[in-house]
Parts: structure tokens; sequence; C-alpha cells
């Protein structure tokens, strides 16, 4: 069960907090080339709890990434859930075995121990090569954060999903996992760009394997992103204030909010990306979630960096990209 | 005091108006008020004033909206409505609107969901000083196409701008930010603009009426009376605005004046990690017995396709290059051994061995050049043995393309059994062993196909039936020369069998050689047809025969078939012309003389002899057929070697060519003959009977369908239409029952009743043409016919007493009219590059370029494919699909003959290859306007792929069409339109191929008039639109029950193909080379 927090006894220990799960930001993008923005969302979605699609060819650092980010943020043992997933990977393997003793008395129980159920973070590769049982049941895990034991639905504390994929397929059946993850973004190979400081930062961080250093770990706490994001709640949450204006008067500045209604739509007429009325929800929230973190309030203009990876399928990535920064550069 | 029509709802008056038309014009003005009634308050009703009722509106379907018509009384902001009981009412005016055409009154209606706009938006800035922010946004959005246009007069001030494709985004700024100061409008309709995000929704009556408009352009703003404005000229937005480059510092450079250096690269062969599939074989001496013994394995007919070229070195050391007859579908993938060749990167001329390739790779065309490639000519790079791929070691060898033969021909079995029993055997059987006589020599001329055909078109039990007719002593006559053939069983005549039967059996004999030669025309069965003629005294026939046969033949052919020809001529000059005028028949009379004369073998130098015919060609060679004047020319210059001359008859002969195409009279008369037959349903064969069944299956499906249709025009027409197409199979009885039936139902409808008269007109012309009749067979089976035949001939004059002349001008026409067509195929193409890329390859096929055509094709093909997906040099406008539905039309056109010349089968293949990969699917299928164009689009391709007898492409692309029409259209004027140019598709198809197809739009079609949606309904009742659905009906039955379409397809086949030789002939054969050289 996740913990309760009191408004107020979170107020004192905001700034601390940001400048912590800041520094996981600003300092483990310094083990990777070229990553900062895929560093800067993985924080991000960490605190907004909204799980994030990494996208690439093999060896470009994704799962290095994640596994990384969750040594960054202290986690240990069962806390952090790994698995490749393929066709052949059954539920069990993720939700856990049937407990035969319980089965013989009639209850079909799942033994989560050690699986994702029972996880804080969890990540798993190769998330659109599972078959159908596992995209289900993964399904509820991310909208309801629920699995369920003898027919029953039991709530899980998993915090964070990080998904990994070579590719995303277009398949119908998919689509509900794929509108599942609000933001993927695609880790691209740095080696024709940056060769010389992949060479240098490669080999430093086998040099830290091969003396089991861990530099980036424990920069903060899970903890710490989970007081943040309950702040969040707390002020999101409150309706109106003194002068009776709503969060999004407070913090989402009319002219802000009109370019990302502008740049929604133009990307859904004239790119063909599909923007359903969940996303526009979450993508309301991490924007207000990343001015929060970044710059400690109001909503601006360079916020709306996160619509650049709103597309769904990895042909759009780059036009997407390319087209939400020459709409930002207008303005 | 003023009339006013009253209507109490809005789909009320649109439905006036849609029913009125789009001729609604009044120079005073109209005005709708939108008025509340103040005792007892009630909703608001629409009042138009200054609508005349005219005497052609008097009709029952405008007769309740005058029903509603009151006096009406106008003041500032209310109007007195005087009832018919005296009494007054007092309404108050909430909204007026004033126009002089009925469609300006109608409200916009919201279009959503919103779409990127793929064509130009009108910016109408109301102030000019936007102009800057805004060109300045669209540049940084990467849209410069832009341009613009000031307003001068007033109240029109200010400026239009026309940007191209416009960024949504942009369309969003202007419409927040800038909505009092510019107002946004895309074109719905041809000079008709509404603003973006509005839609008029009775757009299809502006579209209808668009042809006999002004030249003014239309802007109707939302809740604000229409403008209109002349057509602007649009000025370059670069010429209005000024870019300025600041650089620090300018470095110049000079082109360097000393002489160019060249790069000498050598190329290289390398090894392919992966042979390609072997092509062409060369076989030495010594692969000799392997071959044979591979051949041995082989059936007679699997032999016919293979191609061999036998070459001898000056030791007269053999060698054989062989190849499969077809190299795609239905190839037989047989390995000979020896040195393998393909081609090399798809340039079929030049082959090299399949395990090796050049290094560095070259862009195509260089390697024409290198190779020094010429057209139907092949390039064989050989090595001398296999291990080696040593460029120094290899040799070019060079083969005329034409130069294969079929293997068969090279083939001598052998018997090696005990020969004198084989003969008491020959002499004992009833069977013709005849050929077999002289076996293992292969005989001379022409037998190959002889026997095949012989074998193909007589079943043993006809054999036995021959046998039986036939002597003994006759059979083992040997055979000497294709004059003198091996009797045959029809030569071989029965004096018991009576005329009458003997008659028919060579009737049939002909009919299956036609139809044959219809298919694949050769020199052997036309060689066999003209003696079948000859026998059956058609004289003219077996002429045009042999001209036929003489074209087609082989030189070692040409001397027997010439002498054939002369004596024919000969005969023929003193026959006496029959069947044409008098004055003609003294020139037909000379000209078979002159050519008697002409096709007697020459020996030495004539002088006399050439003068007369060189005269006499030169005042007659425009009454001769083509072939004929060519092969004609071909005698006498082949004496005289008057190269000018040839030069001449050449260069003339082109020109007709290229002006006017091959012309129908340019084929035989008899073949002519044949194919319009073939557009008739006789039920005389196996395959005749079983179209007869396919069309009746049709019709008796349409019959049920139109029964269940609610609307009973559509009901009657439909019936009328079924009894037409029963006439048409020679079903009469069901057909005349029909027919009737449906005349008593429209007799009270005095327009239906025109219709039916007129359909019943159509079909009763058409029956009385159909009593020319061949055969006593085909006596027989229209003995109903005439039997009914009074019915008809009254029927006739019913018909001429009820049309009035201009009413049956008007049927007729709307008969043979299309339906709307918004692909105008016919039209020259526009778009300058597919303009430019289409012109040179016609232009390399006119001067016979061969060698430039597959790489025109490619290029023209790759500008296709840019100009459907929008990119390339097509990428700053939207997709005009007609523009890329004329220049599909126009090549298929040209591919229909280029695909009979030398590289035939790789054209096809690259145009296969273009509609495998072109986009099936509209690239915006909420755009359904585009959708709609890109799928007609499609159904060209589909027609080009039916005349290129491509049928299960056609079919699949005809089908993914439907399934999308109904799943987008939603527009009955779209819909028809749809259907008629797919029907024009399915039309070309055989009988077989048509049934779902056929249904299918039937079904939708039937589902669209029996809609219970009052407004769809609406559209076909009373409306311009009821007669595109009479259409469509017709084009139903037409599909169900014709081979019209088919059989033209058909011929213009033919002609494409003898079109294409006659080129090919025209621009390589020396005219003046002598015979054998």
């Amino acid at each position: 069960m996740l913990p309760t927090y009191a408004f107020e006894d979170l107020k004192p220990q905001v700034e601390n907090l940001r400048k912590r799960v800041n520094q996981v930001r600003k300092h483990l993008a310094q083990y990777f080339v070229n990553k900062e923005d895929i560093v800067d969302l993985m924080v991000l979605c960490t605190l907004a709890q909204e799980p994030l699609l990494l996208v690439g060819k093999p060896g470009t650092a994704k799962s290095d990434l994640i596994v990384k980010f969750a040594q960054a943020i202290g986690l240990e043992g069962e806390e952090y859930f790994e698995y490749m997933l393929t066709k052949f990977t059954e539920p069990s393997e993720i939700i856990g075995p049937i407990d035969i003793n319980q089965l013989k008395e009639g209850r079909y129980l799942r033994r989560a121990e050690g699986k994702l159920p029972q996880s804080r973070v969890a990540f798993l590769d190769e998330i659109f090569k599972s078959n159908s049982a596992i995209l289900n049941t993964l399904l509820t895990i991310i909208n309801e954060r629920k699995y369920y034991q003898d027919g029953k639905p039991i709530s899980i504390d998993l915090v964070m999903l990080f998904g990994a994929t070579n590719e995303i397929p277009e398949f119908s059946e998919l689509g509900a996992l794929r509108d599942r993850f609000t933001l993927k973004v695609e880790s691209e190979s740095v080696r024709e760009t940056h060769f010389d400081e992949l060479l240098e930062k490669g080999l430093r961080n086998e040099t830290y394997k091969a003396f089991q250093q861990r530099p980036w770990a424990d920069l903060c706490r899970l903890e710490d992103f989970l007081k943040l994001k309950a702040y969040l709640d707390h002020t999101m949450s409150r309706t109106e204030d003194k002068e009776g204006r709503t969060d999004r008067d407070r913090f989402f500045p009319s002219d802000v909010y009109a370019l990302f209604k502008r740049i929604l739509k133009t990307l859904e007429k004239e790119d063909r990306i599909e923007i359903s009325d969940r996303k526009v929800i979450k993508l309301y929230k991490l924007i207000r979630t990343r001015a929060f973190l970044i710059h400690g309030g109001v909503v601006t203009k360079e916020d709306l960096v996160l619509l650049r990876y709103v597309a769904d399928r990895i042909q759009d990535f780059a036009p997407v990209r390319e087209k939400v920064d020459t709409l930002l550069r207008l303005h | 005091m003023r009339n006013a029509l009253i209507f109490r709802e809005i789909d009320a008056f649109w439905d006036f108006i849609r029913l009125h038309g789009s001729e609604g014009h009044n120079a005073r003005g109209y005005s709708l008020y939108l008025a509340q009634p103040q005792t007892p308050p009630t909703r608001p009703l629409l009042l138009l004033v200054g609508f005349v009722r005219k005497k052609s509106l008097l009709g029952k379907l405008f007769s309740h909206f005058f029903e509603n018509t009151y006096h009406i009384e106008e003041n500032q902001s209310s109007l007195r409505l005087f009832l018919p009981d005296r009494s007054q009412q007092d309404l108050l005016v909430l909204q007026r609107r004033d126009a002089q055409d009925l469609l300006s009154l109608v409200d916009l209606v919201p279009a959503l969901p919103l779409s990127a706009p793929k064509e130009h938006v009108i910016f109408w800035l109301h102030d000019p000083d936007q102009l800057g922010p805004l060109v300045e946004i669209s540049m940084r959005l990467q849209n410069d196409r832009i341009q613009y246009a000031p307003l001068h007069n007033p109240p029109h001030n200010g400026l239009l701008l026309r940007i191209e494709a416009p960024s949504f985004y942009l369309l969003q700024i202007c419409k927040e930010q800038y909505s009092k100061q510019i107002t946004l409008y895309t074109e719905e309709a041809t000079d008709f603009f509404t603003p973006w995000g509005y839609r008029h929704p009775l757009i299809d009556l502006w579209r209808l009426s668009e042809m006999p408009r002004e030249p003014r352009w239309t802007f109707v703003p939302q809740g604000a009376p229409p403008q209109t404005i002349a057509p602007v000229q649009w000025q370059d937005i670069y010429k209005a605005a000024q870019f300025v480059l600041q650089l620090h510092t300018e470095q110049d450079w000079e082109e360097s004046k000393e002489q160019t250096p060249r790069f000498s690269l050598p190329l290289r062969f390398e090894p392919r990690n992966r042979p390609l599939e072997p092509e062409i074989w060369l076989l030495e001496e010594q692969h000799r017995p392997q071959l044979e013994r591979q051949l041995s394995l082989m059936d007679e007919d699997d032999l016919s396709l293979l191609l061999i070229n036998i070459q001898k070195d000056q030791d007269g050391k053999h060698r054989f290059f062989l190849r499969e007859k077809q190299i795609g579908k239905g190839r037989a993938w047989l390995d000979f051994g020896g040195q393998r060749f393909a081609c090399y990167k798809g340039i079929h001329q030049l082959l090299l061995p399949v395990d090796i390739e050049l290094q560095p790779q070259l862009r195509r065309d260089q390697y024409t050049p290198l190779f020094d490639l010429r057209a139907g000519i092949l390039t064989f790079v050989t090595l001398p043995s296999a291990s080696t791929h040593r460029m120094e070691e290899a040799t070019l060898t060079r083969i005329r393309e034409d130069a294969f033969a079929p293997l068969r021909q090279y083939i001598d079995y052998l018997i090696t059994q005990n020969i004198e029993h084989l003969q008491s055997i020959q002499q004992q059987s009833v069977f013709d062993l005849g050929r077999y006589t002289r076996a293992p020599y292969r005989p001379e001329l022409l037998n190959t196909r002889q026997s095949t055909s012989s074998r193909d078109t007589h079943t043993p039990k006809d054999r036995e039936k021959s046998a039986q007719e036939t002597s003994p002593k006759e059979t083992n006559e040997p055979q000497t020369s294709p004059t003198q053939r091996p009797p045959t069983p029809r030569s071989k005549t029965n004096p018991t069998a009576t005329s009458e039967h003997r008659r028919s059996a060579l009737e049939e004999e002909e009919r299956t050689l036609e139809a044959q030669l219809l298919q694949d025309p050769q020199s052997d069965d036309f060689f066999m047809l003209a003696q079948l003629k000859q026998e059956m005294q058609k004289l003219d026939e077996a002429q045009e025969c042999l001209i036929e046969a003489l074209w087609l033949a082989s030189p070692p052919n040409e001397a027997l078939l010439k002498k054939q020809l002369q004596e024919i001529f000969f005969k023929t000059a003193h026959t006496k012309h029959t069947n044409v005028p008098t004055e003609n028949a003294q020139i037909y009379t000379r000209r078979d003389a002159f050519l008697s004369s002409l096709f007697t073998a020459p020996t030495g130098v004539r002088t006399g002899w050439l003068q007369t015919h060189i005269q006499w060609l030169h005042q007659s060679e425009a009454l001769l057929r083509k072939k004929l004047r060519w092969l004609a020319w071909r005698e006498v210059l082949r004496c005289n070697r008057d190269q000018r001359e040839a030069a001449r008859v050449r260069e003339s002969m082109l020109r007709e060519l290229n002006e006017y195409g091959l012309s129908i009279t340019d084929i035989p008369t008899f073949l002519q003959r044949a194919f319009a037959n073939n557009r008739q349903l006789f039920a005389e064969t196996q395959a005749e009977q079983n179209d007869q069944h396919l069309a009746l299956h049709h019709l008796h499906y349409l019959r049920n369908q139109f029964a269940q249709l609610q609307l009973p025009p559509f009901r009657i027409v439909g019936q009328a239409l079924v009894g037409a197409g029963h006439l048409q199979v020679g079903v009469l009885p069901t057909g005349v029952d029909l027919l009737q039936e449906a005349q008593q139902y429209a007799k009270d409808d005095q327009e239906l009743d025109l219709w039916v008269a007129a359909i019943s007109h159509s079909v009763a012309s058409y029956a009385d043409e159909a009593f020319e009749i061949r055969t006593a067979s085909r006596l027989q089976h229209h003995t109903s016919l005439l039997e009914k035949q009074p019915f008809l001939k009254e029927k006739i004059e019913e018909c001429s007493r009820l049309l009035q002349p201009a009413k049956e001008k008007e049927l007729q026409s709307a008969f043979a009219a299309s339906n709307v067509r918004r692909l105008y195929t016919d039209a020259p193409i526009h778009a300058p590059r597919l303009q430019e890329a289409f012109a040179a390859l016609q232009e390399a096929h006119k001067q016979g370029k061969a060698d430039h055509i597959e790489h025109l094709t490619q290029t023209f093909l790759s500008v296709l494919r840019d100009a459907i997906r929008g990119e390339g040099d097509f990428s700053r406008a939207p997709v005009d699909y007609n523009e890329v539905a004329k220049a599909i039309s126009r090549f298929v056109d040209l591919l229909g003959k280029l695909r009979w010349g030398g590289s035939g089968h790789v054209l096809l293949a690259h145009f296969l290859d273009f509609v495998r990969v072109a986009p099936s699917r509209p690239p915006d299928e909420s755009d359904s306007v585009r959708g709609l164009f890109f799928m007609l689009m499609r159904l060209h391709i589909a027609q080009g792929l039916v005349s290129l007898e491509r049928l299960p492409q056609a079919i699949e692309i005809i089908q993914q069409c439907l399934m999308w029409l109904y799943r987008w259209i939603d527009n009955p004027i779209d819909f028809l339109d749809f259907c008629g140019v797919a029907l024009q598709a399915i039309e070309e198809l055989p009988l077989q191929e048509r049934n779902q197809l056929l249904q299918s739009i039937t079904d939708q079609f039937v589902q669209q008039i029996n809609a219970p949606d009052s407004t769809m309904r609406v559209y076909y009742e009373g409306s311009a639109l009821q007669r595109l659905g009479y259409l469509l009906q017709l084009q139903l039955v037409r599909i169900a029950a014709s081979k019209e379409q088919l059989a033209l397809g058909q011929m213009k086949q033919y002609m494409d193909r003898d079109e294409m030789a006659l080129r090919e002939r025209i621009l390589h054969e020396d005219l003046t080379q002598p015979m054998g050289e």
C-alpha cells in the first residue's frame, strides 16, 4: 500500500524534494551520450507515474538507462522487476505462478513474490512481443494498478512501468497497449555524431562495472518521487484558490494553453497522429508536472516540448519532433 | 402586397431548392425571412418572397409547396400575413436575407471534423498590413506556395492571398487571432467559395450548375450575403516580398579554364553471392547429347514453349542459344546446362552469365553506350570457361532478338521399329496416317501447326467419321509440298454425304479457325483458312487470308505463298465482282490483274514490268490495305533497289500510322465480321451457350432486385430494361411480356411512359437488325423472334408516334450519355511533368526508338508514381487525380500497342510493378471528395489492366474500390458517378467474371433507393438525378447481358498487335533487300 502524505507536511519539504529529483535528472545523464531528453522523460514519467516506452534498435542503451535509473533512485531486490518478453512468455513469469497448495483447496491464487505485482518499478523489454494473455494483464496493471487473484482485484504498488521495444507493431489489437504509453521516446544511435564521446563514456562505464562501482546510485529515493507526486496531486485537486481561479488559470497561462491546443490539433490533422481523449488528459498532467519539476510552477512554452513524444509510430517520431520544434519556434 | 412561400422546417426549404434545381435566379432578388408569429407565439417560420411560379413547376412534386403560398405585407421589422380565411397574422422578423439566386439563401453548415486542407485556401485580408506576418508564418512553416491579388474595387477592398495546402496551424492562428481581419475560404465547387470549416448543404446543386455560370467568383460568408468578384489575376508572392541576405564575406570561385580532366575507371567482373535465375542458355556442340537426352523426356506439346537460335563458326562448329518462350508466369523453369545467362540490371538486351556482375555499378543508361546495345539485338557477354572472371577474356556475341525459332522445327523424331510392319498397319488403318509416311523427315512448311490444328479441331469421333469418308488410296499418297497438302478430312469428299451436311461442317471449321485467328494470328492458320475459303468459293476472303499469311510468313515460305496469291488474284481478276457497283468492279478487276502479275516470281530484269507496276502502285496505293501496300512495294523494290522510293514508302506509311493509326478496314473483312458477331449473344457453340446462361442468370437476378425498388419509376424502368435485356439475349417471350407489362404500368405517367417507349424502341430497332441471319442454325434460333416480329414492328411504330422529335432526341442522348464523369480521361494531359514524360515516350514509339522505350517507360512510371503520392515535383500541390487518371489512360492505350513489340513483356512487367506498389487507399480517408477522386483513378487503373488482359489484378482493384465505396460514399451523385465508372471497367470483363461485382453494385443501388432517410430519397425523386439512376440501371442490364465492350476490347487488342507489327516492319525491314538475303 502506498503511503499517504498530508499537504501541510509536504509543503516545507517540496523544494528539497525537487532539488533531489532534479539531481537524478542532471547527474544520471552524465553517464550517457546525448540521452538527456530520455533521462528527463524517465524522471518526469516516474514522478507523474505514467508508463514510458523506449523505442530503439538493439544496442542503443535502452536497458542500461532504465537499470541505472532504478539504481539511481535506490531500488533494491523485489522493488525492481525486469523481464524480457517473448511470445512464449506466460503470465506466471510476470505475475507469479499458481499456488498449488491453494489450488488444492480450490483457490486460484498466484505467488507474486519477486514478480511484477510486488515491485515498485518494472521494466518489460520487448513488450510488444508478448502474447495476448500478458497484454490483457498488463492493460489492467497499467491502467488500474490492479491484477486478479482468484477472481478478485488486488491493488498493486507499482509506481512506474518502463517498456522497451525495437519496433512498434501496427496491429490493431495492440492499439490499447500503445495508447497506454502516453509518451514514446526513441533512443537513437549516437555513433555517427558523437563517436569519441561514446567511446570515452562507454569505456568508463565498463570500468565502473569491472570494479563494481555505481557512482550514480542512490541519488535520491523513490519516496521522494511519491511525496512530490502527492504534493502535486494536492495542488491540482484544489478546484479554486481564494480568487476563484482554477488550477489551469493559475498554472497554465492562456496563451500557452492556446498554443498547446493548436499544436495538438495540427499534429492530429496534418500528421495523422492519433491522440485519444485519455491521452489529452495525461498530456496536460505531464506538462503540468514538468513545469513543476523543472521550474517550480507555471507552465511555459518550453514545457510543451513534451508534445514531441506523442507519436505512436516509429516513422512519425522524427517528423513530429521537427514539427513541434518548428511550431514552438514560431512564438 | 407580395406572395410568399411558407416553410415550417428548414428541411422543407432545402427540399424545395433541391427539387427546383440550381436555376432559381431573380434579377429583382429573393428575400428569405425568419419570422415568428406573435399571436399565439409559435415556432419561427421561413418565408420566401420573390419566387415566381412557372408553368414547368406545376407538377405534383411542387404542388404541396405551393399550397403554402400566402399574401404578405412587408414592413421594417414585421410582416403581415393574410390567411385564406381573410384573417391576418403579424409576424416578428428575426432575420432577413436577400439574394439574387435561391442557392445563396441557404445557410452554411459546419463541416466536421475539420481536416487539413489539401488544396488551396483563400485568405481574404480586409487589412493588407496582415500580409507580412501571415506570409512570414507560412514560410517558416515551409510553405511558400503563396500567391496574392490586391482588390481595389470598393467595397471589396483588401487583398486576396492564395496558399496551397496551408498548414492547419496557420489556419488556426488566423481563426483564433485574426478572425476580424482575415476570412478564410475554401473552394467548395468551381468558383464557389465557402468559409473554411463550413460547407454549403446543397453543394451538389452548385456542382451540377457549374458549367453555365458566368465567370465570377462567389464568396459565401457565414451569416452574411454572398459577394461576387471577377476572377483575379494571381501573382507570385516573391514579386511582392523582398528578402535580404546578409553575409560577412563572400568568396568567388571561378570555373577552371583548363581542359576538364577525364577519369578512366575500368569495369571488372565479380562473382555474385547468389546467381540469378537463368533466362537464356548457351550450349556448345559437346552439350548436344545431353540436350537431346533432356528433350527426349519432353512431350511434343511442351517443345512449343522452347525457342532456339543456332549459330555456326568458320569451322562449321555449332552452338545453340536456348530460351523459354514465356519468361514470366507459365514458365517451366527448365535448366539445360551449358552457360546460363540473365538480363543484367533489367536491361533485356544485355545478358551476362548468371553468376557474375559488373563492378562498380553504374546508372542503367550508362551500359547502352558501353556495350553498344542496339534495339532488337541481344548482346551476350560470354566467357571461355565458368571459372574465368577476367574481363579481358570475355567476348561479346550479338544475335537478333527475333532470330529465335521454335525448337519444335528442329526436332526429328525417329522411329527405330520395323518400318514395314508399320506400313502394313498404316495401310490397314482407318485413320489418316499419311503425313507420317515420310518420317523421319520433317515436312517442309507450316506443318507443325497444321498438324496440331487438325488434331485440335477434330475429336477422335470426328476423325473416325472422316476416315470412313476417305478411301485408303488417297491416304497413302505421299506428301510433296504445301500446295499439295496432305489430304485432310475436309478435302476428302464422300460422294454419299449430303451437300448441306458438308457445308455445315466447313462452316464449323471455318468458324473455329477464325476464332483461333482472333486470339493468335499465325501464318499457317491463315494459309489453312485460305484453302478452306477457296473450297467454299469465298475467293475475296481467301485472298485476304493469303495476304495475311504472306505478311506473317518466314522467308522460306514466301515463294510458295506468293504463288498461291498470284493464282488467286488471277482467278478473281477473271471473276466478275458482283457485290460492288459496276464502276468499282472495273477498278477491282484491274487491281487484281496487276497484283496477280506483281506476285509472279520475277526472273531476270524486266524493265517494262517494273515501269508498269511502279506507275500503277503510285496511282493506286491508297486503295490497298497497308499490309498489301507494303508487300506490293517490296516486290517492286526488291527488283530495282530504289532506296529513295523505299524511303518515300516508309515515310508515307509511317506518317499515316502516326496520324491516324491502323484503320478498321486494314484488317480482313471476315475478321471484322467475326468481331462484330462476337458482340452478340448467339447460343451456337458451347461457350456461347454458357454465356447465354450466365446472361440469363444475371438478368433473373436483376429482375428480382429491381422488383424490390420502392420508388415506382425505377421499378418500372428497371423492368423494361430487364425485358429489353431478355430480348437481346434472344429469350423473347419473357422479354416481350416484361416490356408490355412495364408499358402498362407507365401509361399514367407521361415522362415514364416516354422512357419505357424509348427502351422498347431501341430494342425493337436492335431486334430488327438481328434478322440479318448468317446461318441456317441461327435462323432456327430466331424462329420465335420472327413469330413476335409483328409486335416489335408495332412497337416501333407506336414509339415513333409517341416520341416528339425534340423529346426523342433528348431521351436518346440521355440514353447515350454517360454519368457525371468527374475524371475526363479523354482530355489532353496538362500537368507539365507528366505531359513531358509521356510525350517523350510517345515520340520514341513513333520514331521506333526501341532502345529508348524501356527507359522512357520507367521514367514515365516514376513520374506517375510521384504524381499519385504527391512526391518529388508534385509535392508542392495537392495530387490532381484527374491528371493521373488521364495519364494512366493514355499510357495504357500506348502500352496496348507497345506490349506487342520486342520489349513488350518488360514494359508490361514495369506497369504491373507500378500497379503493385501504387497506393491502394486514399491518403486521407476522412476527405471523402478527394477519396472519391482517388478511387475513380484506381478504377481507371483497373480498366487499364482489363485491357491488358490482367483480369485477376483488375478484379481485385475493382473489389477494393467497391468496398471503399460502401464505407465512405453517402452522396447519391458520387455513388452514381462512381458506379458508372466501375461498371465501365466491369463491362470489359468476360461474363463469368461479372457476377459478384454486378450483384454488389445492384444491392447497394437498391439500398440507396430504399433508404429510409427521406433526404436521400429526395435526390432520386423528381430531380435530375432520377435520370442518372435510370442510366445506372441501363448500365447494370448491359453488364448482365452484353458482350459489346468485351468484343471491342478484343478487336482493339488485335488491331494494336497488328499496328505494332506493321510499325516494326516499316521501321526495320529493308524493302530493297532481295529475297533470301
